[in-house]
Protein backbone atom coordinates (compact mmCIF):
# COMPACT_ATOMS: atom_id res chain seq x y z
CA UNK A 1 0.00 0.00 0.00
CA UNK A 2 1.26 3.50 -0.89
CA UNK A 3 -0.36 6.74 -0.12
CA UNK A 4 -2.22 7.42 -3.11
CA UNK A 5 -3.44 3.37 -2.82
CA UNK A 6 -5.65 3.34 0.32
CA UNK A 7 -9.39 2.80 -0.67
CA UNK A 8 -9.26 0.34 2.85
CA UNK A 9 -8.91 3.58 4.72
CA UNK A 10 -11.51 6.25 5.08
CA UNK A 11 -10.07 10.17 4.54
CA UNK A 12 -11.34 11.46 8.00
CA UNK A 13 -9.29 8.58 9.33
CA UNK A 14 -6.06 9.52 6.97
CA UNK A 15 -6.23 12.89 7.50
CA UNK A 16 -5.97 11.77 11.16
CA UNK A 17 -3.25 9.54 11.01
CA UNK A 18 -1.34 12.94 9.40
CA UNK A 19 -2.17 14.77 12.21
CA UNK A 20 -0.61 11.90 13.94
CA UNK A 21 2.32 11.74 12.35
CA UNK A 22 2.73 15.96 12.38
CA UNK A 23 2.37 15.98 15.87
CA UNK A 24 -0.72 17.92 16.14
CA UNK A 25 -2.99 15.01 17.84
CA UNK A 26 -3.75 14.72 21.41
CA UNK A 27 -2.30 12.35 23.84
CA UNK A 28 -6.10 10.87 23.49
CA UNK A 29 -5.92 10.59 19.95
CA UNK A 30 -2.63 9.48 19.77
CA UNK A 31 -3.38 6.24 21.90
CA UNK A 32 -6.90 5.64 19.82
CA UNK A 33 -4.95 5.61 16.96
CA UNK A 34 -2.37 3.70 18.26
CA UNK A 35 -4.91 1.16 19.15
CA UNK A 36 -6.26 0.89 15.60
CA UNK A 37 -3.00 0.41 14.15
CA UNK A 38 -2.11 -2.19 16.44
CA UNK A 39 -6.11 -4.01 15.06
CA UNK A 40 -5.57 -3.06 11.29
CA UNK A 41 -2.14 -3.79 9.62
CA UNK A 42 -3.29 -1.11 6.93
CA UNK A 43 -3.27 2.06 8.76
CA UNK A 44 0.10 1.12 10.98
CA UNK A 45 1.76 0.82 6.32
CA UNK A 46 0.15 4.23 5.61
CA UNK A 47 1.48 5.56 8.71
CA UNK A 48 4.46 4.41 8.11
CA UNK A 49 4.33 5.76 4.38
CA UNK A 50 3.04 8.79 5.50
CA UNK A 51 6.21 9.13 8.35
CA UNK A 52 8.58 8.07 5.45
CA UNK A 53 7.38 10.82 3.49
CA UNK A 54 7.25 13.24 6.36
CA UNK A 55 10.26 12.39 7.06
CA UNK A 56 11.71 13.68 3.55
CA UNK A 57 10.26 16.76 3.48
CA UNK A 58 11.94 17.32 6.81
CA UNK A 59 15.06 16.95 5.17
CA UNK A 60 13.88 19.09 2.30
CA UNK A 61 13.10 21.95 4.71
CA UNK A 62 16.53 21.63 6.11
CA UNK A 63 18.16 23.42 2.70
CA UNK A 64 17.14 26.85 0.98
CA UNK A 65 13.22 27.76 0.58
CA UNK A 66 12.17 26.56 -2.66
CA UNK A 67 10.33 29.74 -4.39
CA UNK A 68 9.42 28.24 -7.66
CA UNK A 69 9.86 25.43 -9.91
CA UNK A 70 12.46 27.79 -12.12
CA UNK A 71 14.40 27.72 -8.86
CA UNK A 72 14.01 24.50 -8.35
CA UNK A 73 15.41 23.57 -11.97
CA UNK A 74 18.79 25.85 -11.07
CA UNK A 75 20.01 22.89 -8.63
CA UNK A 76 20.25 20.78 -11.96
CA UNK A 77 23.62 22.24 -11.97
CA UNK A 78 24.93 20.80 -9.21
CA UNK A 79 23.99 17.33 -10.32
CA UNK A 80 26.82 15.11 -11.17
CA UNK A 81 26.60 13.64 -15.21
CA UNK A 82 25.45 10.50 -15.30
CA UNK A 83 29.05 9.35 -16.86
CA UNK A 84 30.26 11.10 -13.77
CA UNK A 85 27.70 9.47 -11.08
CA UNK A 86 28.69 5.98 -12.44
CA UNK A 87 31.97 6.38 -12.16
CA UNK A 88 31.25 7.77 -8.75
CA UNK A 89 29.24 4.73 -8.06
CA UNK A 90 32.07 2.80 -9.55
CA UNK A 91 34.24 3.33 -6.71
CA UNK A 92 32.01 3.66 -4.23
CA UNK A 93 31.64 -0.32 -5.03
CA UNK A 94 34.75 -1.13 -5.44
CA UNK A 95 34.23 -1.93 -8.99
CA UNK A 96 37.25 0.36 -10.55
CA UNK A 97 39.42 -0.96 -12.49
CA UNK A 98 42.10 1.72 -13.31
CA UNK A 99 46.26 1.16 -13.34
CA UNK A 100 46.67 0.75 -9.49
CA UNK A 101 47.66 4.04 -7.58
CA UNK A 102 50.57 3.87 -5.37
CA UNK A 103 50.06 4.83 -2.05
CA UNK A 104 51.74 5.00 1.75
CA UNK A 105 54.81 5.83 -0.27
CA UNK A 106 56.43 7.52 3.36
CA UNK A 107 54.30 5.55 5.87
CA UNK A 108 55.34 2.82 7.88
CA UNK A 109 53.16 -0.41 8.56
CA UNK A 110 53.67 -2.75 10.99
CA UNK A 111 51.72 -6.39 10.44
CA UNK A 112 50.49 -8.06 13.18
CA UNK A 113 47.92 -10.40 11.24
CA UNK A 114 47.82 -11.52 7.40
CA UNK A 115 44.81 -9.17 7.35
CA UNK A 116 46.89 -6.44 8.62
CA UNK A 117 49.52 -6.82 6.08
CA UNK A 118 46.69 -7.08 3.19
CA UNK A 119 45.26 -4.14 4.66
CA UNK A 120 48.72 -1.88 5.00
CA UNK A 121 48.75 -2.76 1.11
CA UNK A 122 45.86 -1.01 0.11
CA UNK A 123 43.23 -3.41 0.08
CA UNK A 124 40.86 -1.96 2.41
CA UNK A 125 38.57 -5.87 2.13
CA UNK A 126 39.05 -7.64 5.38
CA UNK A 127 38.08 -10.54 3.14
CA UNK A 128 41.04 -11.48 1.15
CA UNK A 129 43.64 -14.15 0.53
CA UNK A 130 47.16 -13.10 0.27
CA UNK A 131 49.73 -15.47 -0.89
CA UNK A 132 53.39 -15.53 -1.98
CA UNK A 133 54.72 -15.36 -5.32
CA UNK A 134 58.12 -14.52 -4.84
CA UNK A 135 60.51 -13.07 -2.24
CA UNK A 136 59.85 -13.84 1.44
CA UNK A 137 56.49 -15.49 2.45
CA UNK A 138 54.04 -13.29 4.34
CA UNK A 139 54.42 -15.64 7.18
CA UNK A 140 57.70 -14.19 7.28
CA UNK A 141 57.28 -10.95 7.22
CA UNK A 142 54.64 -11.02 10.40
CA UNK A 143 56.84 -13.50 12.36
CA UNK A 144 59.79 -10.78 11.74
CA UNK A 145 57.51 -7.80 12.42
CA UNK A 146 57.75 -6.75 9.43
CA UNK A 147 57.54 -2.98 8.80
CA UNK A 148 56.36 -2.01 5.24
CA UNK A 149 58.17 0.83 4.15
CA UNK A 150 56.65 0.65 0.43
CA UNK A 151 53.05 -0.87 -1.15
CA UNK A 152 51.12 -0.33 -3.87
CA UNK A 153 47.35 -0.10 -3.74
CA UNK A 154 45.32 -2.39 -5.87
CA UNK A 155 41.10 -1.97 -6.35
CA UNK A 156 38.89 -4.32 -4.39
CA UNK A 157 38.31 -7.46 -5.97
CA UNK A 158 40.69 -7.84 -8.42
CA UNK A 159 44.11 -9.73 -8.70
CA UNK A 160 46.94 -8.05 -8.67
CA UNK A 161 51.00 -8.57 -7.62
CA UNK A 162 51.93 -5.94 -5.52
CA UNK A 163 55.93 -5.29 -4.44
CA UNK A 164 56.33 -4.23 -0.79
CA UNK A 165 59.52 -4.02 1.07
CA UNK A 166 60.22 -5.10 4.22
CA UNK A 167 62.48 -2.66 5.45
CA UNK A 168 64.12 -5.10 8.32
CA UNK A 169 64.52 -7.83 5.67
CA UNK A 170 66.24 -5.91 3.44
CA UNK A 171 64.94 -7.33 0.69
CA UNK A 172 62.00 -7.12 -1.64
CA UNK A 173 58.94 -9.72 -2.20
CA UNK A 174 56.22 -10.05 -3.85
CA UNK A 175 52.50 -10.87 -2.65
CA UNK A 176 49.09 -11.81 -4.94
CA UNK A 177 46.39 -10.79 -3.30
CA UNK A 178 42.74 -11.43 -4.03
CA UNK A 179 40.10 -9.51 -2.83
CA UNK A 180 36.32 -11.06 -2.73
CA UNK B 1 53.62 -7.13 21.83
CA UNK B 2 51.13 -8.84 19.65
CA UNK B 3 49.78 -10.96 22.25
CA UNK B 4 49.04 -7.97 24.74
CA UNK B 5 47.50 -6.44 21.95
CA UNK B 6 45.27 -9.56 21.15
CA UNK B 7 44.01 -9.76 24.83
CA UNK B 8 43.35 -6.16 24.96
CA UNK B 9 41.67 -6.81 22.22
CA UNK B 10 39.53 -9.62 23.12
CA UNK B 11 38.83 -8.48 26.40
CA UNK B 12 37.62 -5.11 27.66
CA UNK B 13 36.87 -4.09 24.27
CA UNK B 14 34.78 -6.60 23.26
CA UNK B 15 31.50 -4.98 24.24
CA UNK B 16 32.58 -1.94 22.53
CA UNK B 17 33.58 -3.75 19.38
CA UNK B 18 29.41 -5.19 19.92
CA UNK B 19 28.59 -1.73 20.27
CA UNK B 20 30.48 -0.46 17.51
CA UNK B 21 29.20 -3.43 15.23
CA UNK B 22 25.27 -2.51 16.39
CA UNK B 23 25.94 0.94 15.59
CA UNK B 24 27.59 0.60 11.63
CA UNK B 25 24.72 -2.25 11.22
CA UNK B 26 22.13 0.99 11.65
CA UNK B 27 24.46 3.06 9.64
CA UNK B 28 23.37 3.57 5.74
CA UNK B 29 25.66 2.26 3.15
CA UNK B 30 27.00 5.34 0.65
CA UNK B 31 24.30 3.52 -1.75
CA UNK B 32 21.63 4.48 0.01
CA UNK B 33 22.81 7.64 0.78
CA UNK B 34 23.08 8.87 -2.84
CA UNK B 35 19.37 7.21 -3.01
CA UNK B 36 18.21 9.34 -0.16
CA UNK B 37 19.84 12.61 -1.71
CA UNK B 38 18.55 11.63 -4.52
CA UNK B 39 15.20 11.35 -3.60
CA UNK B 40 15.53 14.41 -1.50
CA UNK B 41 16.39 16.34 -4.41
CA UNK B 42 13.70 14.92 -6.61
CA UNK B 43 11.39 15.81 -3.61
CA UNK B 44 12.45 19.34 -3.79
CA UNK B 45 11.69 19.74 -7.68
CA UNK B 46 8.61 18.10 -7.37
CA UNK B 47 7.91 21.11 -4.34
CA UNK B 48 8.78 23.87 -6.47
CA UNK B 49 6.61 22.83 -9.01
CA UNK B 50 3.34 22.44 -6.75
CA UNK B 51 0.68 25.58 -6.90
CA UNK B 52 1.42 28.52 -5.03
CA UNK B 53 -0.76 27.85 -2.68
CA UNK B 54 0.45 24.14 -1.55
CA UNK B 55 3.75 25.12 -2.16
CA UNK B 56 3.02 27.84 0.57
CA UNK B 57 1.64 25.12 2.88
CA UNK B 58 5.05 23.61 2.79
CA UNK B 59 7.32 26.40 3.61
CA UNK B 60 5.52 26.95 6.35
CA UNK B 61 5.37 23.85 7.53
CA UNK B 62 8.61 22.17 6.89
CA UNK B 63 10.93 25.57 6.26
CA UNK B 64 9.15 27.30 8.94
CA UNK B 65 8.11 24.93 11.56
CA UNK B 66 5.20 26.13 12.22
CA UNK B 67 2.03 24.15 13.92
CA UNK B 68 -0.81 23.95 12.24
CA UNK B 69 -2.55 27.00 14.29
CA UNK B 70 0.24 29.39 13.32
CA UNK B 71 -0.27 28.16 9.93
CA UNK B 72 -4.12 28.84 10.00
CA UNK B 73 -3.04 31.93 11.37
CA UNK B 74 -1.06 32.92 8.46
CA UNK B 75 -2.90 31.56 5.51
CA UNK B 76 -6.33 32.42 6.77
CA UNK B 77 -7.68 28.36 6.17
CA UNK B 78 -9.22 26.96 9.54
CA UNK B 79 -6.64 24.38 11.22
CA UNK B 80 -8.54 21.41 10.31
CA UNK B 81 -7.65 22.35 6.95
CA UNK B 82 -4.27 23.28 7.25
CA UNK B 83 -3.96 19.25 7.82
CA UNK B 84 -6.47 18.32 5.27
CA UNK B 85 -5.01 20.40 2.71
CA UNK B 86 -1.34 19.35 3.53
CA UNK B 87 -2.16 15.41 3.55
CA UNK B 88 -3.23 16.18 0.25
CA UNK B 89 -0.08 17.75 -0.70
CA UNK B 90 1.78 14.73 0.81
CA UNK B 91 0.07 12.50 -1.38
CA UNK B 92 0.23 14.64 -4.64
CA UNK B 93 4.17 14.57 -3.77
CA UNK B 94 4.45 10.96 -2.90
CA UNK B 95 2.48 10.29 -6.18
CA UNK B 96 5.34 12.28 -8.20
CA UNK B 97 8.06 10.50 -6.60
CA UNK B 98 9.16 6.73 -7.92
CA UNK B 99 7.01 4.36 -6.18
CA UNK B 100 10.22 2.37 -5.50
CA UNK B 101 12.12 4.74 -4.24
CA UNK B 102 9.46 5.32 -2.02
CA UNK B 103 8.70 1.51 -0.93
CA UNK B 104 12.27 1.34 -0.70
CA UNK B 105 12.72 4.00 2.20
CA UNK B 106 9.46 2.44 4.09
CA UNK B 107 11.37 -0.89 4.02
CA UNK B 108 14.26 0.48 4.98
CA UNK B 109 12.61 2.21 7.95
CA UNK B 110 10.64 -0.96 8.90
CA UNK B 111 13.39 -3.02 9.21
CA UNK B 112 15.52 -0.44 11.67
Amino acid sequence: MSLNDNSMIDTELQVRLMNLVMGEASDFERDQLQLLMEQRAELASYYQHLQHMHGLLVDVGQGDVVSDANAAQTDDAWKLSVDKREKLLAVLDGKVTAEPVTVFACQRHQFETRSALVASMGNRSSRCRCECTAGVDADELLSNEAVCTRATRIPRGTNAEIAIEASNLRRECRVTTRGY
Amino acid sequence: MRKSRRETLSGDNDSQAESDQAIRSTEPTPDELIAHMETVAQLRQLVGELPEKDRRLVQLKYFEGLKYRDISQRTGLTISNVGFRLHQVLKKLAAGLLPRVIEAGVKKNHER
